[in-house]
């Protein structure tokens, strides 16, 4: 969906930028970061299918759980995907980014990469998805991260007990993309303490350093380029249909791969403004599911009446209008500080800001040597000062590419390289 | 254990007069913090749609989810898993190719005459040169297909899409773009030489099945995909939206 929202807006709002008459330059951060690793730049690696390769599963932490009938869609367990090898081989449990699924876009490129490296691969949702908010979160609140590390271990541990049943694992590793990675370090602290899974080696791809200062990048590139009145809105997504109209043919299937993404994106060079938006608007559209499924599962009231009982034949359309109109900062003053403030003495804004980040277990990335790093020097998600923190915390078991924005090299050379040689060498 | 809506309670609602669906923010008697207010709803709104059967839609909404999920796409990938790509491939180039005749009858409808000699063409050479149409040459040849229905058409003569319907099975749809798939479905019966050839291909009932099986397959996406619990406006906006260009173009 994020894809389609994505490519729609590339053709739409780009009607303000000239349309290409020179050959694209190379890419910058922000166009990395929304076409992703281009054709060119791509190595060749093996594909997932259900045929071959993959397959899916549901584990229920909460087998108790009386899931609310506005989630009907989602009500059966947090869902796995696992990526398979015919041997006995390790196994990698990766954790998606904000918002993203258990077979999410970076999900599958990271899988490529680690299942040509010879791994089993065990794809979880962010604890941010709203399957994962309903399913497997203890609370219905989160982004905590020692919370979010319990309700990961929690699904971890489950999936392993039924993957193993049919699969050969040899040694269990971790690794994790953006807010997955901060959650994998988290967790990987956790099980160093308590020692229930035994992680052999854990692996942060683009992980954030603060999660407020990452997200308000996010937030402001949202407000920055999209306004605030709906009917602005509206004007706006009228403009990205009528240009859509303009590059859309009815003879062409429009499939939502890369390859149509980058030839969009070679047309039309859409503005940093325009790629800005696009980044802000996939960023938004992940806050606002994560908003509203984590009111409704905490009872918060923030939005919805703690009290509703919505029905999968309720109209959801009035909620989507307000909840879109709310940042992540929103989500963080509406639902998270009160619910911790309510259950944690002394808790407040400054006190939440600190422990969503790296800093609470600096001693620990610090001193692990089984613990590395992959990031981009131009990844957008890290404010000034981070990517030196990153550099000071993990020394030589840093490998910072030079180019990929978020998420913008997952298929290139030199990133798959880099997690080949982290898990094999 | 998948479990599917009772058909039962998918007709009582089909015959229940007031469809409309209870808007959430009036439910619950304790108000929210920051509730739904007057400044969400402008007029416009891009989310909006004209879809008075909303409750009648969103319970088929879950109906066509969890027929897919128990029993549509278990059956696909059942399929997909025993076929070859190539023999797959050459399914629904074959079934796609029967669909021209449609495309020629609604082009021509339209007063199109480039897309109906399109579709004329595709049919002439996928059907001799490709075997039966179970090889898409003309789009080698680039003859790309052009979809036209009788939605298309009515579209066409400036018929508005009505109310917004999902279709039991069929999936998103509207009062006009449903009529068009009923008038779609009699005319490869009544049309002469048409019907004929559907007669040919569609003796046999499992070719009915096989159809179904390969439309599915040529889907790519699966509901609930996008992990929103919006998904259903979001599907609605883009159906919405996609069948306006279509119309346009």
């Amino acid at each position: 969906m994020q894809r389609a929202v994505a490519l729609g807006l590339v053709l739409g709002l780009s009607l303000s930028d000239a349309l290409a008459t020179e050959p694209a330059e190379p890419l910058d951060a922000l166009a990395y970061t929304v076409v992703q690793t281009p054709p060119a730049e791509q190595v060749p690696l093996p594909t997932l299918s259900r045929d071959r390769n993959v397959r899916s599963g549901l584990v229920r932490p909460f087998p108790d759980r009386v899931v609310p009938d506005v989630f009907w869609f989602d009500n059966d367990g947090v869902r796995y995907g696992l990526v398979y090898q015919n041997r006995p081989a390790p196994l990698v449990v990766l954790i998606a980014g904000t918002g993203g699924s258990f077979n999410s876009e970076s999900n599958r490129q990271i899988a490529r990469a680690l299942y040509a490296a010879g791994m089993h691969v065990l794809g979880l949702p962010s604890p941010t998805h709203p399957n994962f908010i309903i399913n497997g979160s203890e609370s219905g609140v989160v982004g905590r991260p020692p919370d979010d590390a319990r309700d990961l271990r929690r699904v971890v541990e489950l999936a392993l007990r039924q993957i193993t049943d049919g699969t050969s694992v040899t040694a269990v590793h971790l690794a994790g993309f953006s807010l997955g990675a901060l959650q994998a370090g988290w967790l990987a602290e956790l099980d160093a303490r308590e020692r229930r899974i035994g992680f052999d080696r854990v692996l942060m791809i683009n992980p954030p350093v603060s999660l407020s200062r990452s997200a308000a990048i996010l937030d402001d590139m949202f407000d920055r380029n999209v306004d605030e009145d709906p009917r602005a809105v509206a004007a706006l997504v009228d403009r990205i249909f009528r240009a859509f109209a303009a590059v859309y043919s009815p003879e062409e299937d429009i499939s939502l791969d890369g390859e149509f993404l980058y030839r969009a994106y070679e047309t039309i060079q859409p503005s940093d403004a325009t790629l800005e938006t696009l980044i802000g608007i996939a960023f938004r559209f992940s806050s606002t599911n994560l908003t509203f499924t984590s009111d409704v599962m905490s009872h918060a009231g923030y939005i919805v009446s703690p009290d509703a009982n919505l029905t999968y034949a309720t109209s959801l359309t009035d909620f989507f209008k307000h909840t879109i109109r709310k940042s992540f900062d929103d989500y963080i003053e509406g639902i998270y500080l009160p619910h911790f403030q309510a259950r944690i003495p002394g808790f407040d804004r400054a006190r939440a800001i600190e422990e969503a980040s790296l800093l609470p277990i600096e001693g620990f990335l610090r001193n692990q040597a089984r613990v590395g790093l992959i990031t981009n020097r131009d990844d957008i998600i890290l404010a000034p000062g981070d990517l030196a923190w990153l550099e000071r915390v993990f020394g030589e078991r840093a490998t910072i590419l030079p180019s990929g924005g978020h998420g913008g090299n997952l298929l290139r050379g030199d990133f798959v390289a880099a997690v080949a040689k982290f898990f094999r060498g | 254990v998948p479990r599917l809506a009772p058909t039962a309670t998918l007709l009582a609602t089909l015959v229940v007069a007031g469809c409309a669906a209870v808007p959430g923010e009036e439910l619950g008697t304790i108000p929210p913090r920051s509730p739904v207010t007057a400044a969400d709803r402008v007029p416009d709104h891009p989310i909006d749609a004209y879809d008075p059967w909303e409750g009648f839609n969103r319970e088929v909404y879950r109906f066509n989810t969890e027929f897919d999920r128990a029993i549509f796409l278990p059956v696909v990938r059942g399929y997909e898993y025993v076929m070859p790509d190539f023999a797959e491939r050459g399914v629904s180039n074959f079934f796609n190719n029967l669909r021209e005749m449609r495309n020629a009858v609604n082009s021509a409808l339209q007063l199109r005459g480039e897309a109906f000699g399109t579709a004329v063409g595709r049919f002439f050479i996928n059907s001799t040169i490709g075997v039966f149409g179970l090889l898409d040459l003309a789009s080698e040849f680039g003859y790309r297909e052009r979809r036209e229905d009788f939605g298309q058409t009515l579209g066409r003569w400036g018929v508005g899409p009505g109310p917004y319907l999902v279709l039991p099975l069929f999936g998103p749809s509207s009062a006009r773009d449903a009529s068009g798939l009923a008038v779609d479905t009699a005319m490869v019966n009544l049309v002469p030489g048409i019907d004929y050839i559907n007669g040919e291909v569609y003796s046999d009932p499992a070719v009915y099945g096989l159809n179904a099986v390969d439309q599915r397959h040529q889907i790519r996406l699966e509901y609930y995909q996008s992990g929103s619990p919006f998904e259903y406006d979001l599907v609605r906006f883009f159906y919405l939206k996609k069948r306006e260009l279509d119309v346009m173009k």
